[in-house]
């Protein structure tokens, strides 16, 4: 008998609905493995999780049949305090993880909830604090902390409740290289020292390679698509992880595609721009009595060619996210900013958004309707001022190309990650805008999807819209955009990739050809 | 020194206190209460900033009814008018003008006593203390807990969702509904996510659980809450 | 009638959304009576927006459907208030629990069958009265005209109507043809939109 058994669970959302989100699933883990579970967006690993951790059905959805065991010891029933010992959870969202005001005190609440003394509490903070070397994250408020640090507070609660089972779902969903690092030493070192089980959930195997020992692939409804890749295995099954959707951790060298350069003239430039914190007009950093406060960001002297691609990068907070709100108005500045000639302090409102949208990491944040044909219609009817007729018309015809027609009469919300940011994509552009921005265009997907959405992109730039994205992903960047800025310390910068010309001059333009592809429907 | 109070003790007392002062509004007691409130407040170091920035709205409040009930109050222009509490409530010439500064100066009494405990309430002794001794359960106060660290995210979220309608062409202003509903979308998404996380750190709805924090009540409670509802009561008799 | 925790977040979340989107309502009704202040009618200034400071109860309310539902969220609401601190003062405590009984009253009175428009306008009404009578004694408006006061009443029913009855009912039902109230009352039997 294996240390931990998920044995023919068959879970879904709705009872009466026919399709199940999990269907018949069997699964074996070792103890003291570190298991990664591999699969596309809406495969059901995330569902998995929650029901081996007992938070599914009880926060809904319908269990059909099927147990979970760890150590002879069956889950079902058992109360969360029991359970939390055994097997515990890490989310992906760094922001929904926590219900107090700091670290320290979360950790006093997961101590209540085992029933510790109130006399050992500090005694046991102390002692993992010193071990994982938290000091400096106990007091400060979560609402202070990066999403980096979130999510190590977050493993840091789960460590302290010292489950015989760890679960991780995609943790490195929103990191940058540096807190992924140091997330991973956290747990290099529970791993290491006390022969703790993780079982992570990813799409990205990438950053698992060195501390797995194995990995599983899952396809559509749990399917056990392989049960045991050694990591050292996993070069040879390259052919496996792209048929289920999952993006290639040894395809960063060598491959990268690039988009045609535009020379078709300057969009935006910013000469000797200071940005600061604030909306303009407010307080403005103009008036210079005395030093005031500090710039938010200094973007030197940079311009953007029509119809180009470029990708910010950078850490978590370094401000990639001030300089798309500088681009759609939102921020106080001196020096400079020509948008389409035109002063960008100048262009208010409507004249400003005719012309750029933004795509935010959470898609949901701007679908104002209840259906996805309504939302296309709705961006018509505003900026191109169409009739009904008109727009459901064109709107079908843009779904189609968008491949989203299947998906018309459903509610936005109810679309898979990736649909609702193409979908996002397309009420942006709908009305006709030239510039648009992504924040975290591939936040969170698998490398199908990944592509589908870059590729789509590509597709963007041949109709000469001019795009700017921010990510994590240095390959990515590499692989799609035409320049690279840097935003990092308050400054954006370009930097000077020496070889770069030589790099892509062997003719691989990802973006031109993809542009003919027939994709899969979803 | 009110950090020190006990929560529920010093929550209570403040509500019996607003509740007593509901029934009477002499001007000169009314400013008993916000002074008493305000050396409270001066003795346990309380950001005053916060404090000037709720009496901003305050001042409007207080403001807006003084000169309703003087100029239009009940009594205005027919020259028998009422003063006095609801209790006491008797002809008088007199006048609107005592009528309106004492309800007027009461705005500030409410305001004075909310902020005393805002002020110098830590949000988590609140919570032990409700559960301790109101024996409020555990479930409900961290509800109320979590939602309430949750404000910042609420806010940075809502002023995009904002920005988002404004570029898709919607246009927004400070009375617009439509952004509510994509907010309402994440408050659903949130209260799952954040109920999961909870349970998966061990957190029951029923059944026991420590506590970090003992919260108990002292003699010092009950000066606080008896002096504080004596001014009230002294008030509402108009001593 | 045992309440989720899921279900506890969902009150105190709304309440805490609901209050920052009425912030924005707290600027425009604060200029308005500003405005109306000098010539004596102030207390008018916030009457057409009072809907909108109600609508977080009902809409839970409509949404989960569980007996006792406006009463405890409309509690756990104000002691969100009081952590925050505002120029109400404790009171809201009081005001909470009030609205809450208000709110609760017509689904209450028809046994938490009836989930329609003609309850959730009922329930609006209900708050918007009781939350008058509540001003009467603790602001005591008693001393305003009789005008002001009819005034005020009328204003603030129209607005609870617009706001509370129709508008967190309209809310609502959107949500739940959006599919993101699977799991909660309102939702009933839908099934997988996958399925249509």
């Amino acid at each position: 008998m294996s240390f931990c058994e998920v044995e023919g669970v068959s879970f879904r959302f709705f009872e009466k609905s026919e399709r199940n989100v999990l269907n018949n699933v069997n699964l074996r883990f070792e103890r003291g493995e570190v298991a990664v579970i591999l699969g596309s967006s809406g495969c059901g690993k995330s569902t998995l999780a929650a029901v081996m951790c007992g938070l599914y059905p009880e926060n809904g959805g319908y269990l059909e049949h099927g147990r979970v065991s760890v150590d002879g010891q069956d889950l079902g029933g058992m109360g969360y305090r029991k359970r939390c010992r055994v097997i515990a959870q890490m989310f992906q969202n760094p922001d929904l993880q926590f219900c107090m005001k700091n670290l320290r005190e979360e950790l006093y609440f997961c101590l209540e909830n085992i029933l510790t003394p109130p006399g050992q509490m500090d005694g046991r903070i102390f002692e993992l604090s010193r071990y994982y070397g938290l000091e400096d994250l106990l007091d400060r408020p979560f609402s202070s902390l990066s999403g980096g640090e979130k999510q190590k507070a977050a493993l840091c609660c789960l460590l302290l409740l010292d489950p015989k089972i760890l679960v991780l779902d995609e943790p490195f969903a929103n990191l940058d290289d540096v807190s992924a690092e140091a997330y991973l030493e956290l747990l290099r070192k529970k791993v290491r020292d006390e022969k703790t089980t993780v079982i992570a959930i990813d799409h990205q195997p990438g950053r698992w390679l060195d501390i797995a020992d194995r990995f599983l692939v899952l396809g559509e409804g749990g399917r056990v698509v392989r049960e045991r890749i050694p990591a050292e295995q996993l070069l040879n099954e390259r052919e496996t992880l792209r048929r289920e959707g999952i993006s290639d951790p040894f395809a960063r060298e060598g491959e990268q595609k690039t988009g045609a350069a535009g020379d078709r003239g300057e969009i935006i430039r910013f000469s000797g721009a200071a940005v600061f914190h604030g909306r303009p007009g407010s307080r403005g950093p103009r008036r210079g009595r005395g030093p005031g406060q500090p710039p938010a960001l200094l973007i030197p002297d940079l311009a953007v060619g029509r119809g180009e691609m470029i990708a910010l990068l950078g850490p978590s907070g370094s401000g990639k996210t001030t300089l798309f709100m500088t681009l759609l108005g939102q921020k106080a500045y001196t020096g400079s900013i020509r948008f389409l000639g035109q002063e960008l302090s100048g262009l208010r409102g409507k004249h400003l958004f005719e012309n750029i949208g933004i795509v935010f990491q959470n898609p949901g944040n701007q679908f104002v309707t209840t259906s996805v044909l309504q939302e296309v219609m709705t961006s018509l009817k505003i900026w191109r001022r169409l009739d009904d007729d008109a727009a459901e018309k064109e709107a079908d015809l843009l779904l189609e190309k968008y491949n989203l027609r299947n998906f018309r009469r459903f509610s936005p919300y109810m679309l898979s990650q990736g649909q609702q940011r193409r979908l996002g994509v397309l009420t942006m552009l709908a009305g006709g805008q030239k510039i648009l921005l992504l924040d975290e265009p591939t936040y969170g997907q698998d490398g199908r999807t990944t592509s589908a959405i870059m590729d789509q992109m590509c597709e963007r730039l041949g109709e000469g819209v001019t795009i700017l994205f921010s990510t994590h992903d240095r390959a990515l960047a590499a692989a799609y955009a035409d320049r690279v800025w840097l935003v990092d310390g308050g400054t954006v910068t370009e930097p000077d990739l020496v070889g770069r010309a030589e790099k892509y001059s062997a003719g691989k333009n990802g973006c031109a050809g993809s542009a003919s592809e027939g994709r899969p429907l979803p | 020194m009110m950090r020190k109070i006990n929560p529920t003790v010093k929550l209570l007392a403040i509500l019996a206190a607003a509740v007593i002062t509901a029934f009477g509004f002499t001007a000169k007691w009314n400013l008993v209460i916000v002074l008493f409130c305000l050396v409270l407040m001066l003795f346990s170091k309380v950001n005053i900033r916060h404090l000037l920035v709720v009496m901003i709205p305050a001042t409007l409040a207080a403001l807006s009814l003084f000169f309703a009930i003087w100029l239009n109050g009940k009594g205005a222009g027919t020259g028998a008018a009422y003063s006095g509490s609801g209790f006491y409530a008797q002809t008088n010439n007199a006048s609107n003008l005592s009528d309106a500064l004492g309800v007027g100066l009461r705005m500030y009494a409410y305001a004075f006593l909310g902020m005393l405990f805002a002020l110098t309430t830590d949000s988590s002794e609140f919570i032990y203390s409700l559960m301790q001794q109101l024996k409020v359960k555990p479930k409900f106060a961290y509800g109320v807990l979590a939602a309430f660290h949750l404000l910042p995210v609420i806010r940075r979220e809502y002023s995009q969702i904002r920005l988002a309608y404004r570029v898709r062409g919607y246009r927004v202003t400070p009375l617009s509904l439509r952004p509510a509903f994509s907010a309402l979308v994440n408050t659903m998404h949130w209260s799952e996510s954040l109920a999961m996380a909870m349970e998966s750190k061990g957190f029951e709805e029923e059944g026991e659980r420590t506590f970090y924090l003992d919260m108990k009540v002292r003699p010092m409670d009950f000066v606080f809450a008896a002096a504080l509802i004596a001014i009230a009561v002294c008030g509402v008799l108009r001593v | 009638m045992q309440w989720k925790l899921k279900d506890i977040l969902t009150m105190t979340i709304s309440a805490a959304v609901f209050g920052v989107i009425y912030l924005g309502f707290v600027y425009v009704g604060g200029a308005v009576t500003a405005a109306l202040t000098p010539a004596g009618y102030g207390p008018i200034g916030y009457e057409p927006f009072y809907g909108v400071f109600f609508m977080a109860a009902t809409f839970v309310a409509y949404v989960i459907r569980k007996p006792g539902i406006g009463i405890i969220a409309e509690l756990l609401a104000a002691l969100i208030e009081v952590l925050l601190g505002n120029y109400f003062g404790p009171g809201v405590i009081i005001n909470g629990l009030l609205q809450g009984a208000a709110c609760e009253l017509p689904f209450f009175l028809t046994h938490y069958k009836k989930w329609n428009l003609g309850t959730t306008v009922a329930s609006a009404v209900c708050v918007a009265v009781v939350s008058y009578v509540y001003d009467f004694v603790h602001d005591s408006y008693f001393l305003l005209g009789g005008k002001m006061i009819a005034l005020g009443v009328i204003i603030r029913i129209i607005s609870a109507v617009i706001f509370t009855g129709i508008g967190s009912k309209l809310l609502a039902d959107a949500l739940n043809k959006a599919g993101v109230l699977k799991g909660f009352a309102i939702s009933g039997k839908s099934k997988d939109l996958y399925e249509e």
